[in-house]
């Protein structure tokens, strides 16, 4: 080897290491987060707002604790087949957990059992699984206890109306399984209420009030619909002269209701109590025609179903079932922060990142 | 001269090696220390502040927990003074309220992490409303009918459906706060874990290469110094064959080639040093007439002759005289000092007789006469020895002059 040869020996020896040494520490910077896993989160329908703020908590859950979550859903509740399919294609991606939403059928629940036969934990949120879903393994459920949303807009009524007048219910379902008890919880609480009162009032209190008290004159089904519900308004507003509350118990029939309100200008006499959120409601809140609504929290569903998830993998102690609580939101908690963050979760959190960067930017 | 450059650049390039590694075994061990430092101060600080942080956070769980069972003995009407529950509470909250700013003056959160802490706070405060409401609703009513029982009732149902999910989500959202921290921990030890096993490849690596590095350059020494070595050995070589030729070449200057004996050169640079201190005889003798063998036999046939004659001298007068060859047949005696002036002159007469012998050259029996002149040298007389030499040949032509086959003695100089 002659004295050229052996320079460029130890030279190319010396860049050598330099590269290795290079390549290391790049690759020790930019070391990518490794994801804990895939969950796959599967919902009853897409488009609504609901299902929107469910996939953020659930998106959200997975980028905080390192997890790929797929989030997916049929186009409507009708299509149980597609639900089914997603869960078998989850079965064969070999995701770690299943956070489900499941349509109450047959087919989907036995897809479901599938599911656990893999060993996959299955969180489920929203609602539980048709009854025909046994499990052997634990039940976990993340959901809204919607007979106490029933409840709380019963007790609302009390004190909006004085407990006094008669109240029009427009239930969007005729099907206790699809109510979920929004319309039970209503009237046991206004029971209640109303044994309390006769306790209280029972010598005292003249047959004339009495009569007057706050009770429930009429209950009409509306498929959902909220023209069925205008009518339906309408009619009620027309057939009972001491009417002084409507409960709503979703979406479309709290719009048909207030639509009905507001066209006849009776928003001082006739106080309205929803279900759910939509920026229709919102608009009538603001217009003061909606005095109510009981908002149930999909992103804590989302969030949590993917949460519990981690947990069931890690091993760790969770409950049975959580209720992620419904909010009574009015014209005088509106624009409270955490009223804002159950009504619009994604905006709202994306309003505070960009108002932290802003404070920061300053 | 050529050598020593050559020998130079091999030094410079050996240093050259030297520093190279030296620096690059400096700066790597360097490099390694700081990544080591920042390692240890980036896992200690990673794990002071998720644990302050978690722990701040925690209290809050804990005291969550503790007014959720306040409220659960005001609803279970236990007490006849439900307001120390409610000024309990109340001071959970304070606490709460400390907590909150504890963790976030404690350590450097992400934006995830404060993004979910701030939920979590939103749900905190939503509870905290409701229990001010309730606490207001159910103190005033106890205080002013005295009749509670309608008022627990209402409350069982209100804690049921909608303060204890409140509380649930609050205490889920600062759980994941927890996790979140802990998960970025769990990143941050990553890291330096990484770094570790980094800096303790790349100092394998530079151990290597400065162990490679070292016995090249060991090589490259041992290579230079043999080589250094075999131009020592090829110097001194060089040096005494040139000493030997010196030698040689100063011996030829001083002997005639043909006798062997030492010449004129010999003679002057032996006694010039003499001239002014000492005290000596000298004599020169000639053949007289020896251009007639050098014309009857030729100058190889002389030749010979006179180193026969040379040799002779040699053999007979050696320990009596130096002597020299000073010209073709000219030979001049240095006596020694144990020499007399009168031994001199008698030497004188028995090397004439000497030479004027019968001698056979080249099967040819010679003889021919030589004459002599001889001189009592005393310091001072002469100022070089050509000037000698000047005086004992006049004095020999003198002898020649007269029929040769004589010695004259050398007078008054």
């Amino acid at each position: 080897m002659n004295r050229k040869g052996k320079k460029s020996f130890v030279k190319r020896l010396v860049a050598c290491t330099l590269a290795f040494s290079m390549a290391l520490a790049t690759g020790t910077a930019c070391g990518k987060q490794e994801s804990h896993g895939k969950i796959s989160v599967i919902v009853r329908s897409t488009g609504a707002d609901y299902w929107e703020y469910c996939k953020q908590g659930a998106m959200d859950a997975g980028s905080e604790l390192r997890y790929d979550v797929t989030y997916e859903a049929p186009m409507t509740e009708a299509e149980d087949n597609v639900q089914v399919d997603l869960i078998k294609k989850a079965i064969t991606d070999k995701v770690d957990a299943l956070v489900i939403s499941p349509l109450d059928t047959v087919n989907v629940a036995n897809a479901l059992k599938e599911v656990q036969q893999a060993g996959i934990p299955i969180i489920m949120i929203n609602n539980e699984a048709d009854s025909s879903f046994e499990t052997s393994g634990r039940k976990i459920c993340i959901a809204t206890n919607t007979p106490a949303g029933g409840s709380i807009a019963a007790r609302q009524a009390k004190t909006i109306t004085g407990s006094v007048g008669g109240i029009e219910v427009l239930a969007h379902t005729s099907d206790p399984s699809v109510d979920n008890g929004r319309l039970s919880g209503f009237m046991e609480e206004l029971a209640s209420a109303d044994d309390e009162d006769d306790k209280e009032k029972s010598e005292t209190e003249t047959a004339a009030a009495d009569e007057n008290a706050l009770k429930i004159v009429n209950v009409d089904y509306c498929n959902a619909d909220s023209d069925i519900a205008y009518q339906k308004t309408l009619e009620a507003i027309d057939k009972y002269e001491n009417l002084s509350l409507i409960y709503a118990t979703n979406e479309n029939t709290s719009v048909g209701a207030c639509k009905a309100i507001a066209e006849k200008k009776l928003e001082h006499q006739i106080s309205v109590i929803g279900f759910d959120s939509s920026s229709t409601q919102i608009q009538y809140l603001m217009d003061g025609v909606l005095d109510g609504m009981i908002v149930q929290n999909p992103y804590n569903m989302g969030y949590l179903g993917v949460r519990y998830a981690h947990q069931v993998l890690e091993g760790k102690e969770i409950p049975d079932s959580i209720d992620t609580g419904v909010t009574y939101v009015n014209g005088e908690n509106y624009s409270q922060p955490g009223v804002q963050l159950v009504l619009d979760p994604v905006n709202y959190i994306k309003n505070q990142v960009n108002a932290d960067n802003s404070e920061e930017g300053k | 001269m050529a050598k020593n450059t050559v020998t130079s650049a091999q030094t410079e390039h050996k240093n050259g090696v030297f520093v190279f590694a030296g620096i690059f075994l400096a700066v790597a061990t360097l490099a390694f220390m700081f990544v080591l430092y920042n390692s240890f101060t980036r896992t200690k600080r990673a794990y002071d502040e998720t644990l302050s942080s978690i722990e701040s956070i925690s209290d809050i769980n804990d005291r969550l927990l503790t007014i959720n069972r306040n409220l659960l003995m005001i609803i279970a009407n236990i007490s006849s003074h439900p307001e120390d529950y409610y000024t309990d509470m109340e001071r959970g909250f304070v606490a709460i309220d400390k907590d909150i700013n504890d963790y976030l003056n404690n350590g450097d959160h992400s934006e995830m992490e404060l993004a979910r802490f701030n939920q979590a706070r939103l749900f905190i405060d939503q509870y905290h409303n409701q229990i001010t409401s309730i606490g207001m609703h159910m103190l005033g009513s106890v205080v002013d009918t005295g009749n509670a029982a309608g008022n627990l009732l209402e409350l069982r149902n209100s804690y049921i459906q909608e303060v204890h999910p409140v509380q649930i989500t609050a205490s889920e959202m600062v759980g994941a706060t927890i996790d979140i921290a802990e998960i970025e921990t769990q990143d941050k030890v990553r890291r330096v874990e990484i770094a570790f096993y980094t800096a303790e490849v790349v100092l394998f690596v530079v151990a290597i290469v400065g162990e490679v590095a070292i016995i090249l350059a060991a090589r490259i020494t041992k290579r230079n110094r043999e080589a250094l070595a075999r131009q020592a050995a090829e110097i001194e070589e060089a040096t005494a064959k040139f000493k030997h030729t010196k030698e040689k070449a100063n011996e030829m200057a001083y002997l005639n080639i043909l006798t062997g004996m030492k010449n004129r050169y010999a003679l002057d640079n032996d006694l010039s040093g003499r001239l002014e201190t000492d005290q000596f005889n000298i004599a020169v003798f000639d053949m007289d007439n020896f251009r007639s063998i050098n014309d009857m036999y030729g100058y190889d046939f002389g030749d010979e002759y006179l180193a026969m004659l040379g040799e002779r001298l040699k053999e007979e007068y050696g320990n009596d005289a130096e002597i020299y060859n000073i010209t073709g047949n000219e030979f001049c005696f240095v006596f020694n000092k144990e020499v007399s002036d009168i031994q001199a002159t008698r030497i004188a007469e028995r090397v004439i007789q000497t030479l004027a012998e019968w001698y056979t050259v080249l099967n040819l029996n010679v003889q021919l006469t030589a004459s002599g002149s001889t001189c009592h040298y005393l310091p001072g007389d002469c100022i070089s020895v050509a000037a000698l030499l000047v005086k004992l040949d006049n004095v020999l032509r003198d002898a020649k002059r007269n029929g040769g086959n004589m010695v004259l003695q050398v007078v008054g100089i």
